[in-house]
């Protein structure tokens, strides 16, 4: 049969939705188009850490086509708004196509204009940047910022770079910014990274819970699958708790607006009333759970002279102290009904209706949360009070029960958390904290024992030798940190890439521009667009986009996923891989390492970290054919594996796993490389070609009974820590570190919206979302606005202690905030949210609360 | 040639009222609609249009979520034909 090609296409369309719908179609067209000439592959979506799967067309070098992965378990089918605008991000009119250095007079000059120049002349002026202040200033001389946007074998490359061929521990992702506090809390209650449970409780649970999501806009697919069993399961209950009522109170059965900071109160307050009520689980307590109190007034994470650094008793203190059970009731015995509605402006009623949710043994459910937990000066302590509720009633490890931290990129756990590119970490949840950690990465990366600086700078207790001739020292320093240090001239060299640092990086004005363009410092960024980072820098590297590289992607349910590059980048544009791989062969081994270390492999005088790193008989040891092919006949490039000679993601890969099946920390077990191009990810530990969908339960994880031989199929042990417990943390509530008072008298809060990704590099170049939400306007209560006598769309100047910013006033928008509350999202690059807030962090996690300072609002 | 396919995901009491909302708008049919669910199909010349009308579907009161399925972007194609597998 033949059809007209437009019709076709079209009864395509509608079959390929009522089939993700659930939706019969009197005549469906079921087929596959048979197109000659187009080459249709999977590919991970570029934006949040949902982690979906599209489906790619290209036709002559391009992609014409896209359709939600009907088998993908992420997403079945669905795309979001931002996933429609996928492949038009790569084609912005402003592309980067060749290296840019700030030259005057044909020479390198801070304050020159960008010149083009060659691969070769900028990685030349990178290598002696670097050396230099490498060899003057010590490991924290030099700093890379990353990303959790970085794909698997990126992350893993810069690791190696920063951490064994530099020997320097100042390696961050802009994950930090984002993750930290989630980390924190999971290695703090379960001594390993990660949820226990995955999206499949999405459809198990018979209650949702947001604690500081605005999944509607923010994670639109996971919210259609919530959506979905919402209005299809009889009794399902969605609770909404937020500083300002946003699209997820559309469905919310309670949505809840408690005042900033008293999420603290609120979670003690169930814990409280779980405890008042005896509904807690017993037998699951008393096997499975310690309890802990943690040191409180412990700062804010500002500089030290502070005056409330100062004040604080136990600044940044984090060691546990064991309780009772008794005790711990004692603790949360405080936050009763009537003084945490008091506290945070929430109807008692309200607050009751959400805690008996979790209270009913008969009830499964899913707590949810983001940057409304992570974000926060107080992010650990949070993450770990949802904890102690779940523990409280054993709801977790099962399908429907299930505390659940999202992550807002696409590989901030696949990439940042998994490979650990932190400065603390090493991969597989290894740190650098711990000797025998370092010398097991060193023999597998065949390392001389102490490359890698160690946390305090001391191997088997003695002082580890630097290039500086001076001892190594003190070697860890956070994303927060790193800007301090570029301001006080302690670091000169810092490389960002695959992120947008200087827009994203609070505290503009006093931290982050001062240090980007101090005389002394020389900034790298790498990036596919002119992004305010890249104008803030010294050397601007063109970059290649996702699509124009093989990658690999890690979600916020464990799952790995792999795609082939579908096209080619434009210009002299090359992958963050190249960049670090290529770059390696301009420093040798000599420059970095003191003679002591070589003289432990005299073979490695003289050699480019290249060969150290890369050329090790591991790394380039899968020949590489010329094509990348799959299993339907179809060819792909691989431009990286062309360049280098060797397929060298599998080699990078193939190294990693080893540190997952070799290494002393058990749990983190990947497939082999060659599987994920076959499947639609895999949730890890991956064990006998198996994927984990719960982990810490005999019966759903294999990893029990390895660790647990007598456990019987049901039992729960936490192995990731040794007795198998888990850990119940009691916080208090403490105060934010600014709140308003008479002068600054309204709260800010900074966020994100539905039409942009983060700080909007990519989706401001996309025309249609660009014009639906063009600039970022200050989200008001409209008695704040009267008050001010302002109105909808009045022009005004946003005002905090450091800096202030024109905009205009919203008072009709999808957010409406709480009185006292002002919302401003930061993807802007007109108007720089972060000239506004404060640069405090979670003294514990490094990771800054973007969510809470003080700001004024006057009409202009 | 630009076609694209979503399911509109709507409050169930407001389905009919979105849906009738989205026939009026250019180049927009709802072949299908159960549960809160309504199948949209869009064809219009331009991917610009479309993208607008995207946007804009988001904002008819009633909608919860907005998702895409398919896609198609080309230009010309009118007058080809293509052979369809059973």
């Amino acid at each position: 049969m033949t059809m007209n090609r437009r019709d076709f296409i079209k009864a395509q369309a509608v079959a390929a939705a009522a089939a993700t719908a659930g939706i019969s179609l009197p005549s469906a067209v079921s087929a596959q188009a048979q197109d000659a000439g187009m080459r249709w592959d999977k590919i991970a979506c570029r934006f949040c850490g949902t982690g979906c799967s599209v489906l790619v067309g290209v036709k002559d070098g391009r992609v014409v086509a896209t359709q939600g992965d009907p088998d993908a378990p992420v997403n079945k089918g669905l795309n979001c708004i931002k996933g429609y605008f996928l492949t038009k991000i790569m084609y912005g009119a402003d592309r980067l196509t060749k290296p840019l250095l700030r030259k005057k007079n044909g020479k390198f000059d801070k304050n020159g204009e960008f010149e083009e120049v060659s691969w070769d002349e900028a990685f030349k002026i990178m290598a002696e940047k670097f050396v230099e202040a490498r060899k003057k200033k010590g490991p924290k001389g030099i700093g890379m910022f990353g990303s959790g946007q970085w794909t698997i074998w990126e992350g893993y490359a810069a690791q190696k770079l920063m951490k064994a061929g530099f020997r320097s521990n100042s390696l961050e992702p802009n994950a930090r910014h984002c993750m930290a506090s989630a980390v924190g809390a999971f290695m703090r209650g379960f001594g390993i990274d990660e949820p226990a449970g995955c999206y499949d409780d999405m459809e198990a649970a018979d209650t949702f819970v947001l604690w500081g999501s605005n999944m509607a806009e923010m994670h639109p697919i996971l919210w259609s699958r919530i959506t979905n069993t919402r209005l299809t399961k009889p009794g399902a209950q969605v609770h909404v708790l937020s500083t300002f009522h946003n699209r997820c109170f559309e469905l919310a059965d309670n949505g809840i607006i408690f005042k900033p900071q008293t999420d603290l109160a609120i979670a003690n307050f169930i814990a409280n009333y779980i405890i008042q009520n005896k509904k807690y689980n017993k037998e699951f307590i008393d096997k499975h759970v310690n309890f802990n109190i943690t040191p409180t007034d412990i700062g804010y994470g500002l500089r030290a002279d502070d005056p409330r650094e100062k004040a604080a008793k136990n600044r940044a203190k984090g060691k546990l102290t064991k309780i009772s059970f008794e005790e711990y009731a004692k603790h949360v015995s405080k936050y009763t009904a009537d003084y945490v509605s008091e506290l945070s402006g929430v109807p008692k009623e309200q607050l009751i209706k959400l805690a008996e949710q979790y209270a009913d043994p008969n009830r499964k459910v899913a707590s949810y949360w983001t940057m409304g937990f992570n974000q926060h000066t107080r992010g650990v302590w949070v993450n770990g009070l949802v904890y102690n509720i779940h523990l409280l009633m054993g709801k977790i490890a099962e399908p429907g029960n299930s505390p659940f931290s999202l992550t807002g990129q696409p590989s901030a756990c696949g990439t940042a958390r998994e490979v650990g590119t932190f400065t603390h970490r090493l991969p597989a949840d290894l740190v650098v904290k711990k000797d025998a950690h370092c010398k097991f990465a060193e023999k597998i990366w065949k390392l001389p024992a102490g490359t890698i600086p160690r946390a305090n700078g001391k191997m088997d207790g003695k002082d580890q030798p630097d290039i500086t001739g001076k001892p190594m020292g003190k070697t860890l320093i956070h994303a927060v940190a790193m800007h301090r240090a570029l301001h006080d001239g302690v670091m000169n060299v810092f490389w960002v890439m695959c992120n947008n640092n200087l827009q994203a990086a609070a505290n503009f004005n006093k931290e982050s521009w001062p240090g980007w363009r101090s005389p002394e410092n020389f900034i790298i960024v790498s990036d596919p667009y002119p992004t305010v980072s890249a104008m803030g820098a010294d050397l601007v590297l063109p970059t290649a986009m996702w699509a124009e590289k093989e990658g690999a992607y890690g979600n916020s349910e464990r799952r790995t996923q792999f795609w082939r590059q579908q096209v080619k980048a434009p210009g002299e544009a090359k992958s963050d891989l190249w960049q670090i791989v290529e770059f390696s062969k301009y420093v040798k081994t000599d420059d970095v390492w003191p003679a002591e270390l070589l003289d432990q492999m005299p073979e490695y005088k003289g050699k480019t970290l290249y060969d150290v790193l890369y050329a090790n008989g591991q790394v380039n040891k899968f020949p590489f054919e010329g094509k990348i092919k799959d299993d339907r006949g179809n060819e792909y490039d691989n431009d990286e594996s062309a360049h280098f000679g060797y397929y060298i993601q599998k080699g990078l890969f193939e190294e990693y796993r080893r540190f997952q099946w070799e290494g002393p920390k058990t749990g983190h077990q990947m497939a082999p490389y060659d599987e994920y191009h076959k499947v639609r990810g895999l949730r890890w530990p991956v064990i006998d070609g198996k994927e984990t969908l719960w982990r810490f339960r005999a019966g759903y994880d294999p990893i029990v009974k390895q660790v647990k031989p007598d456990a019987k199929d049901g039992e729960v042990f936490f192995y990731g820590r040794k007795d198998g417990r888990a850990n119940i943390i009691f916080a208090p509530y403490e105060p934010a570190a600014e709140p308003p008072d008479d002068e600054y008298d309204l709260w800010l809060c900074t966020g994100r919206v539905l039409e942009h990704w983060h700080s909007g590099s990519m989706t401001r170049r996309v025309p249609e979302l660009y014009r639906a939400m063009p600039d970022a306007k200050v989200y008001m209560n409209k008695k704040d606005a009267r008050k001010r006598r302002l109105r909808n769309g009045s022009k005004v100047k946003v005002i905090t202690r450091r800096g202030e910013i024109v905009t205009r006033v919203e008072t009709r928008g999808r957010n409406v905030p709480q009185e006292g509350l002002v919302f401003i999202p930061w993807f802007d690059a007109g108007r720089l949210v972060n000239k506004l807030t404060l640069d405090q962090t979670d003294p514990l996690s490094k990771e800054t609360d973007y969510k809470k300072c003080a700001c004024k609002i006057v009409k202009i | 040639m630009s076609i694209c396919s979503l399911v509109v995901y709507t409050n169930p009491e407001k389905m009919e009222a979105v849906k009738a909302d989205i026939e009026k708008r250019e180049g927009c049919e709802a072949p299908a609609a159960e549960n809160g669910k309504i199948v949209v199909v869009i064809d219009t010349p331009s991917r610009d249009v479309m993208s607008q009308t995207i946007m804009d579907l988001n904002n008819i009161p009633g909608v919860i979520n907005v998702a895409l399925i398919y896609e198609y972007f080309e230009d010309g194609g009118q007058s080809e034909t293509v052979s369809q597998k059973a």
